[in-house]
């Protein structure tokens, strides 16, 4: 099974034209620019003019993204679920509306919002908030999917209205998987906007992509140092009031 | 007070698992609905709050101020009128657990908040005080900030009971208040359902004659969808065998 | 008396509503999110997206090898990160490797987890030059993130009394994880695996836009062209793929976990 394995993946390579041994070719290569981004210049941080700015407007793109996404996921979902929709012909709608979201790529809306709104990260926010309502309608519709029904319907009983036994029944059962999707919707976000970035978005993304393309690869290396620095405290903080809740 | 007439109901298989339940209820009174599993009690309460659509049959309840619902045929805010008034003690599973207790009394009167209040903060200082009011009378007043999920199912049956209390019904349905509870608990149950039965009926369904023997003002047996025995709490041999059928056990 | 205080709710509410609030106010304002922005944007709406229509069917052909390309980048990237995360995988298990390797092992993983596929291939492009290769390596890299943790901490939870008793036949160390490590963690493998595959596809469309080939190399050329209809063509191509593979990873992943459960 291994051999068949390697044997397939050494055919998809040469379908793509991929020497595999050309890469060892390219070791020496490879060494030279290790030698060439090491070490890390990390007084880009405070030498390069603006790239606090830049690390910034990734946070402030992928947060503002988040919020706007999640203010359209949350009626999404409630739509989107079986026990919550006003009706099964909606939810099925907003089912394939969101899945035929989810599954175009990020990059083309990117690149059509950039066109509508102008390069910078305006364009990286709204698609953010595009992708996050894909994905995230969907993982709300089946939390709230998940909620138990009997004491949904015990306030219907009641004569609560059907808003009221959401409000009342359904969110505060579904409310900590709403808040841990949620926290780890700004995770997703945060690295995406760094990918959109280098589409044109702004941010860090665009600082990787200029000092990639100056040849600064010193710097390349400090900035993937400051980017991973970014994603593990962020995801350390949500992970820490995942906890709290 | 409330009329029940001939409520049928069929389910999938062209089985009738309501066949003509007629009953009606007069103020003061406690009545206890006897019969086997899947005879058709739970189904009879549920029709009665219109949570279960029937197929024919009428259920008219007189409201406060009345009015004569006929609650399997209404919709919308007249449905949502008659059930305010009429309250459901569940079996057991239906609080919301990631509420507090107190939260969860005062959902009993979620249906005379208005939907800005309700979507805005929930419920008043005043109201949580009444609600408190409503946990005395179960004894479980010191519980009111616990989160009901850690409650045993004795107490949780007893918050529910606090809730029907504070939702200040004219009519009380509650579907085996005292299943899966110890007999010192499930007596403590009917002593509290006792006394609210004088002032506003209340309709139960339960697993055990000596209980409804000893606690109701009157009894229904339901047998296949229907009512085969209706009066005194009294039950002969014959009365039992008539609503269990044990006769045609011991036969076979 | 009780702790329930409608007024102390109703601040409570409001103190958290007024926080996210505002937040999203500085971060929107911070990106540009300006009301004539979007009202310019929306103008022109209905004009730039009729401009995507009709799709240009007659470039249907010209997608088809992109596409193909895509799928294949997507699968390669997946096996050969499959294969690698074993001996990765093994390093990063407690109960297998010494802590000298373990502990780097493990933060190499993390590293790789946190940095977006994108930005390593960037580095690969530098160090390989544009095309499929760069593609398959950021792409495995990210896969080895994933599996090999996975594999590390299923390792590590593996029954020690199934280990044991291979051990006690007389197996080697390697036949010990062979047939005692294995057959435990295979199915959790598997599923991980689909679903990386599902996540492959997708970012070899956006890997694709910035040098790998494939898929997105045409959505991003016909944009910058500005042949819109031809895009359309070349999302609609992607989405094909997209689809396809989420409704295969999915089902097959369904089948797998239901057989386990
Ligand atoms: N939605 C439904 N579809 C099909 N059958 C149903 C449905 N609801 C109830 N039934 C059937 O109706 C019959 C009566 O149910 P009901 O819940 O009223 O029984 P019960 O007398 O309360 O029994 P128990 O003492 O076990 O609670 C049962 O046979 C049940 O299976
Ligand atoms: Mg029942």
């Amino acid at each position: 099974m291994l051999f068949g394995g390697l044997l397939t993946l050494a055919a998809l390579l040469l379908y793509l034209q991929v020497d595999p041994l050309s890469v060892i070719g390219q070791l020496p290569h490879l060494l030279n620019l290790g030698r060439d981004m090491f070490p890390p210049r990390l007084a880009i941080l405070w030498e390069r003019e603006g790239l606090v700015n830049s690390v910034i407007e990734t946070l402030a793109m992928a947060f503002a993204g988040t919020v706007l996404g999640l203010c359209l996921a949350f009626p999404a979902g409630l739509l989107g679920a079986a026990n919550t929709t006003p009706h099964p012909a909606l939810r099925a709608f907003t089912r394939a509306a969101l899945s035929l979201e989810r599954s175009i790529t990020s990059f083309f809306f990117l690149l059509v919002f950039l066109i509508a709104f102008g390069l910078g990260p305006f364009a990286g926010t709204m698609t953010l908030a595009v992708g996050t309502l894909g994905l995230f309608g969907k993982l709300f519709a089946e939390s709230i999917e998940r909620v138990e029904h009997a004491p949904v319907e015990a306030i219907a009983a009641l004569g609560a209205t059907s808003w009221q036994q959401i409000c009342f029944g359904a969110l505060p059962q579904a409310a900590p998987a709403l808040i841990a999707n949620a926290l780890f919707a700004f995770d997703v976000n945060l690295r995406l906007s760094i990918s959109l970035g280098i589409f044109g978005a702004g941010g860090l993304g665009a600082e990787f992509l200029l000092a990639k393309q100056t040849l600064r690869y010193r710097d390349v290396f400090a900035l993937a140092l400051i980017t991973l620095v970014l994603i593990t405290t962020v995801e350390r903080v949500s992970d820490q009031l995942r906890k709290h809740i | 007070m409330l009329d029940v007439h001939a409520l049928v109901k069929t389910v999938a298989g062209g089985r009738r698992v309501l066949d003509g339940v007629t009953f009606s209820v007069k103020p003061g009174e406690f009545i206890g609905i006897l019969g086997s599993s899947g005879a058709g009690k739970s189904l009879t309460l549920r029709a009665i709050t219109g949570l279960t659509e029937i197929d024919s049959g009428e259920v008219r309840f007189t409201g406060a101020d009345q009015s004569i619902c006929r609650v399997a045929h209404a919709k919308g805010a007249e449905l949502r009128a008659a059930r305010r008034q009429i309250g459901v003690i569940f079996q057991g599973l239906h609080l919301v657990k990631r509420l507090s207790v107190l939260e969860n009394v005062m959902i009993g009167r979620l249906g005379y908040i208005s939907p800005l209040r309700s979507w805005l903060y929930g419920f008043t200082d005043a109201e949580a005080r009444a609600a408190v009011g409503a946990l005395e009378q179960v004894e479980l007043a010191s519980f009111a900030d616990r989160l009901t999920a850690t409650l045993s199912g004795g107490e949780m049956q007893r918050v529910a009971i606090a809730r029907a209390i504070f939702q200040q019904p004219r009519l009380y349905l509650a579907d085996e208040p005292i299943a899966s509870l110890d007999p010192r608990n499930a007596e403590g149950i009917l002593k509290l359902l006792q006394p609210l039965a004088k002032d506003t009926p209340v309709i139960g369904t339960f697993h055990q004659p000596d209980f409804t023997r000893r606690f109701c003002t009157r009894v229904i047996g339901i047998r296949a969808g229907r009512v085969v025995y209706d009066g005194s709490p009294q039950l002969s041999h014959h009365d039992l065998n008539e609503i269990y059928g044990i006769r045609e056990v011991q036969t076979a | 008396m009780t702790a329930y205080s409608a007024s102390r709710r109703l601040l409570r509410r409001a103190a958290i509503g007024a926080i996210v609030v505002t937040l999203f106010l500085a971060a929107a304002l911070r990106c540009d999110v300006r009301p004539e922005i979007f009202r310019q944007g929306l103008g022109q709406g209905p004009n730039f997206i009729a401009s995507f229509f009709p799709p240009l069917w007659s470039a249907a052909g010209e997608m088809v090898t992109p596409v193909l390309i895509t799928i294949v980048l997507a699968t390669s990237a997946t096996l050969l990160g499959l294969f690698l995360s074993f001996p990765v995988g093994l390093a990063a298990a407690s109960n297998v490797a010494p802590a000298w390797l373990r502990q780097p092992v493990r933060v190499l993983l993390g590293v790789e987890r946190a940095v977006p596929e994108t930005i390593l291939l960037l580095f690969f492009v530098v160090a390989f030059g544009l095309g499929p290769l760069a593609g398959v390596f950021s792409l495995a890299l990210g896969s080895i993130g994933m599996l090999g943790k996975l594999l590390g901490d299923a390792m590590e939870e593996v029954d020690p009394a199934v280990v044991d008793s291979v051990r006690a036949a007389g197996a080697t160390f390697w036949q010990t994880i062979r047939y005692g490590l294995l057959p435990q963690v295979l199915p959790a493998l598997a599923a991980h695996t689909l679903f990386r595959f599902d996540v492959n596809v997708r970012n070899s469309v956006v890997l694709g836009a910035i040098g790998a080939g494939g898929i997105g190399e045409e959505i991003a050329h016909s944009m910058g062209m500005i042949q819109y209809e031809r895009a359309t063509i070349a999302v609609l191509g992607s989405l094909l793929v997209i689809y396809t593979a989420e409704a295969v990873s999915g089902r097959l992943r369904r089948r797998l976990l239901g057989a386990e459960a």
